[in-house]
This record gives structure tokens, C-alpha cells and sequence, in this order.
């Protein structure tokens, strides 16, 4: 499609005005940045409304927007289970990350590393939790990154370089402004999104005469769940919806809340955000009935809607939407990185003294670090494939911290050597799971298509129980801090 | 009503309701009929939790732990 100098002008306006909101974000709410938790986790003072906004840029994403209509476009109603987790993970995080964030702010904890470390006394474990948490942001960044790709194609950009410029500026305004840059970008970033998906959802549900005829035409073997695939839909849509807390850029919006109510509350608000999904992927049916996507290539399922529709001047809206929906929240999952490398591989091995001025140095550092890391990631060709399992993997190898993590705040006695020694067998098994099937997909289909990351899990908690019954048996001494509240 | 009966309320709607109603009886859900504005039963079943899910969250946040009081 032909788009005009005009429609060049709102796309730039709006990118830039987000990336400008990320700049601000430094002088936003009287920073003193010689403190780590101001850099991080903006000083812990951000509200409700701000939280909400906050996470639901880190939750609904370019992915939401290119994969949820892409896989249903290629998969049909399988998708409905990133629907279904987002309603399992906000009750669990009411319960589970109240109690987190009680704990991280009586103690100063900055990262999941920092309450693993204090609650197993070992650097071990809080190394392997933390590397965990870093290793699954790169593909989870690229992802953001590759998501927006067809965007630059269409437009006529070339894609390499402006993925370099786009996400070193993202690097520099977080570097500044640290979490304060990406809360305030995300106010601009849901709202545009908003507005987009909405008008997409209320023009063609009344041109369509609602969304009914779409279902009669694709019929119930496209809009259902295989029943083969019933098990990876369960175990899927269980195993990312207990495993939030464990991702790093969530659990950033978490502890950057003003107080254990601000999390409360967004589990209540933060659902609506779901609504998203559905709709989404109800486009991905339309893209499919209207036969409107080229050559079968699913990741373009939404824009080929957008394109079939609506007016040059609004699909540039909503590509400007795709590509800061794709920027803010790689600004926070790298930001959120960054402070596990400053300070559970920095501060825990190579300068155990440093100041919290260095901190915050280094970890302005590390975000570039990281961003670069997953921008070669992202021209590693398995990641351009179908996008939509690249976070599964993620989702995969961080529930294995699941142990370390939550387990760990109700049961007293769980010991370092038990967490460790699950948290191995649950990553090997996972690594190897996701090398059977070449890295392709996160189901495994020689055990009934079963999600690895709950076959990763279910090893990791027996071996766990085994090492736990031989601690004990040797009367090894478990360490347990008595103020666990 | 005593602390132990309402942390028991609170693990029941927030965890036990939405893993029994929206993961494990998928295989029931999952269905064509009966439609509602033709949505299949699939579909709308899980659009519904969208806001039943938060309505019970909202039950347990103002009635069970009383709204923000300590």
C-alpha cells in the first residue's frame, strides 16, 4: 500500500512523542539517581493507575498484536489459552505477589535474585535464578523486536538498521531515566492501542454484521481446540499463568508499586486488558474467512485486516501503535536484565563493595548490553519463524525458578541443595524437550503434546522432594531466615 | 470470621475457581453450542471469565480483606 507524506508525519509524531515521554521520564517525580531502587523501580512510588498502565505495556505487547491473530489465523481456538492465563495469573498474583512485595521492601530487595540469595544464604542459587531471568528476556526482546519487522517492511523502511536506531534509543531513554522512562511512554503507548483496537473491534464487528457469520464460515474444526492438542492446551495456559512473578519486567512493575494495595487493585483492572486478546484473535478468524492474508504468511493476519478496511492515515496509527507497543516494553525487560546482571552477577562476584552510584551506573550500562545482545538474537533466523512460541520457551525455562521463587515464601524448610538440584533437572529436561522438536514449538508431541515447561516443572518438584527427603535424613542444617513476612 | 476460613475463601476463588473453571474443563467447554449471538460456546464462555474472574477478585478484595484497610 501507498502511504502519503502526511501518513509518514502521524507515524513519526507519534514514535516520537513516545520516545520523548521515555526521555522526560528522567525529570518525572524528583529522582535521586545514587539510589538503585530510584533507577529501577522508580523510587517504589508509582500508584494504581500508573502500575496498570505500567503493566499492561509490558503484558500486551507487539506480540499480543501480531501473534494472538497470527496463531489463530494458523492455529484457530488453541490461542484462546492466552485468554485463559491472564484470568489464572492476576488471583494467584493477588495472593503470591502481595506477599513478594512485602517482603522485597522490608528488606530492599531490587530483583528476585536479591530475595533468593537472603532467603537460601546462597549465591549459587540466586545466580541460577538470575541467569534464568536473563536468558529468558533475550528471546522475549527479540521477539519485540522481530514483532515489529513487517511494520518497517511495509512502510519501506530497511529493516536492519532502523531496529539498531529504534532500540538504542529505547537503550538510551531507560539508561536515563530508568523504569521512570517506560512508565511514562506506557501511558501513550496503551492509550494509541486502545483507541486502535477498539475502533478496529466496533468498524468491522458492524461491517461484518457482528462476528457470528465469521464463526458459521470457518466451522468448528478451525475455531475449536483440536483434541489433540486439549493437554498442551491445558498444561500451556496452567503453566503461564502461575509463572508471571517469575518473569523479571513483570515482577519491575510489581515492586515499583507504591504499596501492597496497588497490586491488589491491578489484579482486579488489569483483566480488562484481556479483552485485547479476544478480539485479536477473532481477527486472525476474519483475516482467515475473508481470505485476506497473502500467501498464508500468519504474522500478517492483523495487518492485512488493517490494510483490507481502513484509510492509509489510520493504519499508520495503528503501526505506530505496533511499533512503540513492541519498544516500551523492550525498554523494560531490558532495564529489568540489567538489574540482574548489576546486581546479582556484579555486586554478588566482581565488586562486592560498590556503591549504590555504581549500581545504577553499571546497570545503565547493562541495558545496552542486553539490547544488543538481543538485537543479534533477533537476526538468528529460528527467531523469525512463528513468533508466538518464542515466549513459550521463555515462559519454559523461568517456571524451573518457580521452587526458588514462590515455593520458597510458604514452605520454611526448603533447603538451597534441594532448590538447586531441581532447578537442574527441570532445565536440562526443558533444553532437551525444546531440542527434540528442533526448537520449533514448545509442545512435545511424544508425550501426548504436553507444554515442556509443565513437564520441566513436574521433574524439577520430584527431584526437589528427593533431595528434600535426603537433607533431612542427613540432618544437613537448613537455613531459614526468621522474618519471612 | 476467623483469619484461617477467610485465607481458605480467598485460595478457593483465586486460585481453586479459575484452575477448575478455565484450565482443567477445557475438554468441556470446548464445544459449538449452545451460541450466543453466534459466538460459540468456546468463545463466549471465555470472554465471560474475562469479567467474572475480576468480579471475584473484586469480592475478595472488599469483602474478604476489606479494601485497602490494614
Amino acid at each position: 500500500m501507498i502511504f502519503t507524506q502526511l501518513d509518514y508525519a502521524i507515524f513519526f509524531a507519534i514514535v516520537g512523542l513516545t520516545v520523548a515521554a521515555g526521555f522526560l521520564g528522567s525529570r518525572w517525580r524528583a529522582p535521586d539517581f545514587s539510589k538503585i531502587a530510584e533507577w529501577t523501580l522508580g523510587g517504589r512510588k508509582f500508584g494504581t493507575v500508573i502500575v496498570w498502565f505500567l503493566m499492561g505495556a509490558d503484558i500486551y505487547t507487539a506480540y499480543s498484536l501480531i501473534s494472538v491473530p497470527g496463531a489463530a489465523y494458523s492455529l484457530g481456538g488453541f490461542i484462546l489459552y492466552s485468554a485463559v492465563y491472564g484470568s489464572v495469573s492476576y488471583p494467584f498474583l493477588y495472593i503470591v505477589a502481595t506477599k513478594f512485595y512485602r517482603i522485597a521492601k522490608r528488606h530492599g530487595f531490587i530483583t528476585a535474585g536479591d530475595y533468593v540469595k537472603y532467603r537460601f544464604n546462597s549465591d549459587l542459587a540466586a545466580l541460577l535464578v538470575s541467569l534464568t531471568g536473563i536468558i529468558a528476556m533475550l528471546p522475549y526482546i527479540a521477539l519485540q523486536i522481530v514483532g515489529i519487522s513487517y511494520v518497517l517492511n511495509a512502510m519501506g523502511f530497511p529493516v536492519l538498521p532502523s531496529y539498531a536506531i529504534a532500540y538504542l534509543i529505547v537503550a538510551a531513554f531507560v539508561a536515563l531515566s530508568g523504569l521512570r522512562g517506560p512508565a511514562l511512554s506506557s501511558l501513550i503507548k496503551d492509550v494509541v492501542l486502545w483507541a486502535v483496537i477498539l475502533t478496529v473491534v466496533i468498524y468491522i464487528g458492524t461491517n461484518l454484521g457482528g462476528f457470528g457469520p465469521v464463526f458459521a464460515q470457518l466451522g468448528p474444526s478451525h475455531y475449536l481446540i483440536p483434541n489433540k492438542l486439549m493437554v498442551g492446551y491445558i498444561t500451556l495456559a496452567l503453566g503461564s499463568g502461575i509463572s508471571w512473578m517469575l518473569f523479571p519486567n513483570l515482577l519491575v512493575g510489581l515492586l515499583g508499586s507504591k504499596s501492597e494495595d496497588v497490586i491488589k487493585r491491578n489484579s482486579i483492572f488489569l483483566p480488562v486488558y484481556q479483552v485485547w486478546l479476544i478480539f485479536l484473535a477473532i481477527m486472525g478468524l476474519v483475516a482467515l474467512a475473508q481470505n485476506l492474508v497473502p500467501n498464508g504468511v500468519s504474522s500478517l493476519a492483523f495487518p492485512s485486516v488493517l490494510e483490507t478496511y481502513f484509510p492509509t492515515s489510520f493504519v499508520v496509527l495503528a503501526f505506530a501503535g505496533i511499533v512503540i507497543g513492541s519498544m516500551v516494553p523492550a525498554g523494560l525487560q531490558s532495564l529489568s536484565a540489567a538489574s540482574l546482571i548489576t546486581r546479582n552477577i556484579y555486586v554478588a562476584f566482581i565488586n562486592r563493595n560498590a556503591s549504590e552510584k555504581q549500581q545504577v551506573f553499571w546497570s545503565r550500562i547493562f541495558v545496552f548490553v542486553v539490547i544488543i545482545a538481543s538485537l543479534i538474537f533477533a537476526m538468528v533466523p529460528a527467531a523469525s519463524g512463528l513468533i508466538f512460541f518464542l515466549l513459550t520457551f521463555s515462559y519454559a525455562w523461568l517456571l524451573q525458578t518457580l521452587p526458588a521463587v514462590i515455593l520458597s515464601m510458604y514452605w520454611r524448610s526448603l533447603d538451597k541443595y534441594s532448590v538447586i538440584l531441581g532447578w537442574l533437572a527441570g532445565t536440562v529436561l526443558v533444553t532437551y524437550g525444546l531440542f527434540t522438536v528442533g526448537f520449533s514449538g514448545s509442545l512435545l508431541p511424544w508425550f501426548y503434546n504436553i507444554y515442556v515447561g509443565i513437564l520441566g516443572l513436574a521433574v524439577n518438584l520430584a527431584v526437589l522432594l528427593m533431595a528434600h527427603v535426603v537433607v533431612r535424613s542427613l540432618k544437613m542444617p537448613i537455613y531459614a531466615p526468621q522474618d519471612l513476612e | 470470621m476467623a483469619a484461617n476460613s477467610r485465607t481458605i475463601i480467598k485460595i478457593v476463588l483465586l486460585i481453586v475457581v479459575p484452575w477448575v473453571f478455565l484450565i482443567f474443563s477445557a475438554p468441556l467447554y470446548n464445544r459449538k453450542d449452545p451460541e450466543l449471538f453466534g459466538w460459540p460456546f468456546l468463545w463466549w464462555y471465555l470472554f465471560l471469565w474475562v469479567f467474572i474472574q475480576p468480579a471475584l477478585t473484586y469480592i475478595v478484595y472488599k469483602f474478604i480483606d476489606r479494601g485497602g484497610e490494614v
